[in-house]
């Protein structure tokens, strides 16, 4: 209920067949835009918050890919240094992550990189991490370069855009192309929904053996 | 403890599947493990545990140190019958539950002796039983005839099953429901008796079977006395116990506990998060943090007048709970990752909003002067009671009522003092200004004064008799002229 966006979607569910389900976890220094980022992706919106939305910390959103419908959720999580520690309950059994950093402030963008070693070193071996460097609006007092940035992300095969949540700048595209480079193999993507009760306790080798090969983003 | 919190969220079984090389077997089969059985599949797990049962019969303890159902596997039958005298004696005074649990613990061991008892026991079940089958049983009727009646035949099979196995310890037992949970699934898929369940009515019936067996079996599967369940209990309840001072501040919880109507909304989320332990399916457990979590936006959004996100979210939950101190929480949280849907706890607003609550305790657990940005000493005093934090007067407040009336009167008081203080300044400032208006007011006007000096003109006397040339000049009068008729 919070905020199970409907209307407004960016890319609606469209008449696709096929539908997975992915988790997403979003990280980033308290005060970097994540919720902004999501609230953006989700309901199109930008500080005027609709009655509707009593909180961005859950939400779930679809983006429409050729014949597919990939339904994220989104879990955010606390970014205040002293709740740190908690991230790796979040982020267990995630798909997806997205590490938000401030271009106005260098502080967000070293702890970024923390976050990014720590989704590496222990999330899941195939998650996708997107890095993305938000409030690009306020260029005027960016203290990150942008191929500083991009320099990084390339050497840890990372997706990287720099995004407004207020103008809404790149916004959906790093949505979108988080899901593109998501392993969408039913059995491995761990999402289809057909597939929710089954008995797919065994998962075959060749689903494992396809996912690694999409998954050379963070290796 | 956060560690095993952490093992448990890793889903399992019934299809759900995220994080492979998590979710693989330690031993390294092929099949998924379990972080119930320590990361194992159900199969090695059962190879493990025989083996670690085969090695202490051959140790034989005597010497009981506390058993780690978790690391031990099950304990060897003496040495249970040690544990169970251990805590019987251990917890004589520590609360009104280990003598109630005593009472069944010794109805238990005359159960052994005499297998009719089961019966005996069965012919009375709970209120929530009752209820739970009435439910239940409107649901099957809903159902078609062989479905329904298959369904019956399972779960009953499966309810004997569990009660004559009620010694096992509890890590069997949440691997024999899980797997009864995956089989009833597999059945539904498959069986000719369900041909044509569409995926809702599937997830709906396994819904209803979950909740049935589990309220049938609650007193097995909740806070079983072969666990260390009830000490871990009582440690976090000591633990939040002891942090009750901590303040909405401390933890970044943008919580405005002073005004009444939050307050109001505060104890709703503390209700919604202690009813968690009266409800007895994981489902139902799950919902009530579900509804204290939804609260808590509630909160956040009338103390911050926008929308809140897990940068907020998070510090407030922990807040409620440090003011809740929900009974049995360890229990009730360790019953829901044993005996609910794995797939529930790892997707969906639920398993979010239950991943927050395992945070919350976490912290609580690990909170040390670093985590409330406190210097050590500061943090040592507050926590032996000998101060209490400025501003901390909500904490005190769900402690002692008088207390907190006090505290609020008194920043009434000194809410007062202060705009008393303004309002001095301020008739000061008015005053000393009329001064200065009337100051300026009288200078401007001497100022005009001496710029327009008033001389007063002699006054020139007229005489209109006077002789005047200029009244020579002008034309004479009219004179009236008859009008012709």
């Amino acid at each position: 209920m919070a905020g199970r966006g409907t209307a407004q979607r960016p890319n609606g569910a469209g008449a696709a067949g096929k539908i997975c389900q992915f988790k997403l976890v979003l990280l980033g220094e308290s005060a970097v835009g994540k919720s902004s980022l999501v609230l953006r992706f989700v309901k199109g919106q930008f500080h005027e918050y609709q009655e509707s939305t009593i909180g961005a910390a859950f939400l779930t959103q679809t983006v429409c890919l050729d014949d597919l419908t990939v339904k994220f959720e989104i879990w955010d999580t606390a970014g205040q240094e002293r709740y740190h520690s908690l991230a790796p309950m979040y982020y267990r059994g995630a798909q997806a992550a997205i590490v938000v950093y401030d271009i106005t402030t260098q502080d967000t963008f070293s702890r970024a990189k923390t976050w990014v070693k720590e989704l590496q070193r222990q999330a899941s071996p195939n998650i996708v991490i997107a890095l993305a460097g938000n409030k690009a609006d306020l260029a005027n007092g960016r203290m990150v370069e942008f191929d500083e940035a991009q320099a990084y992300s390339e050497e840890n095969g990372l997706l990287f855009m720099e995004t407004s949540a207020k103008t809404a700048m790149n916004v959906n595209d790093i949505f979108l192309a988080i899901a593109k480079k998501l392993p969408k193999n039913d059995q491995a993507g761990g999402g289809a929904v057909g597939q929710g009760g089954s008995g797919s306790r065994r998962l075959d080798e060749g689903g494992a053996g396809s996912q690694g090969s999409t998954g050379k983003c963070c290796k | 403890m956060s560690a095993a919190y952490n093992e448990y969220l890793v889903p399992g079984k019934r299809g759900f599947h995220i994080d492979e090389s998590a979710l693989m077997c330690k031993n390294g089969c092929d099949f998924y493990g379990n972080p119930v059985w320590q990361g194992y599949c159900s199969k090695c797990w059962r190879d493990h545990s025989q083996k670690a049962k085969q090695a202490q019969q051959l140790q034989h303890h005597h010497q009981v140190s506390p058993v780690q159902p978790g690391v031990s596997g099950s304990p060897h039958a003496f040495a249970k019958f040690e544990e169970k005298k251990r805590q019987q004696v251990d917890k004589r005074s520590k609360s009104m539950r280990s003598i109630f649990k005593k009472a069944q613990g010794s109805i238990k061991a005359d159960q052994a002796s005499h297998p009719t008892a089961h019966w005996n026991q069965q012919k009375q079940p709970s209120f929530e039983s009752q209820q739970v089958k009435r439910d239940f049983d409107d649901f099957l009727k809903s159902l078609r005839k062989p479905a329904a009646a298959d369904v019956f035949k399972q779960i009953h099979a499966f309810v004997e099953k569990v009660q004559q196995s009620e010694d096992m310890p509890i890590e069997d037992l949440s691997e024999m429901v899980q797997d009864f949970y995956q089989s009833m699934a597999e059945r539904l898929q498959t069986h000719t008796a369900f041909k044509g369940f569409s995926e809702e009515q599937a997830e709906q019936l396994l819904g209803f079977i979950e909740k049935y067996l589990t309220t049938r079996l609650y007193k097995l599967l909740f806070c079983p006395l072969t666990t260390d369940d009830e000490e871990k209990d009582l440690r976090v309840q000591n633990r939040i116990r002891s942090l009750n001072w901590i303040t909405t501040t401390q933890l970044d919880a943008e919580v405005d506990d002073r005004d009444p109507v939050i307050r109001e909304k505060i104890d709703q989320a503390i209700t919604d998060i202690i009813k968690m332990d009266s409800k007895r399916a994981p489902q139902d457990k799950l919902a009530c943090t579900v509804r204290c979590s939804k609260q808590i936006f509630e909160i956040l959004k009338a103390s911050r007048g926008q929308p809140a996100s897990a940068d907020e979210f998070l510090p407030a939950l922990i807040y409620i709970v440090l003011k809740a101190n929900p009974p049995l929480l360890h229990s009730n949280m360790s019953y829901v990752m044993r005996f609910g849907d794995p797939s529930k706890l790892m997707k969906g607003e639920a398993g979010y909003y239950f991943t927050n609550l395992c945070c919350a305790v976490s912290f609580i657990e690990n909170i040390n002067a670093e985590s409330l940005s406190l210097t050590q000493e500061e943090f040592g005093r507050y926590m032996s009671g000998e101060a209490v934090p400025p501003g901390g007067y909500g904490s005190n407040g769900s402690t002692c009522e008088g207390l907190r009336l006090m505290y609020q009167n008194l920043n009434a008081l000194a809410e007062l003092c202060k705009r008393q203080e303004t309002l001095m300044e301020n008739t000061l400032t008015l005053q000393q200004e009329m001064r200065g208006f009337k100051e300026a007011m009288l200078q401007e006007i001497d100022g005009v004064i001496a710029r327009t000096p008033c001389t007063i003109r002699e006054r020139v006397k007229a005489n209109i008799d006077e002789e005047d040339s200029e009244v020579d000049n002008l034309p004479p009068p009219l004179l009236p002229t008859p009008a012709s008729v």
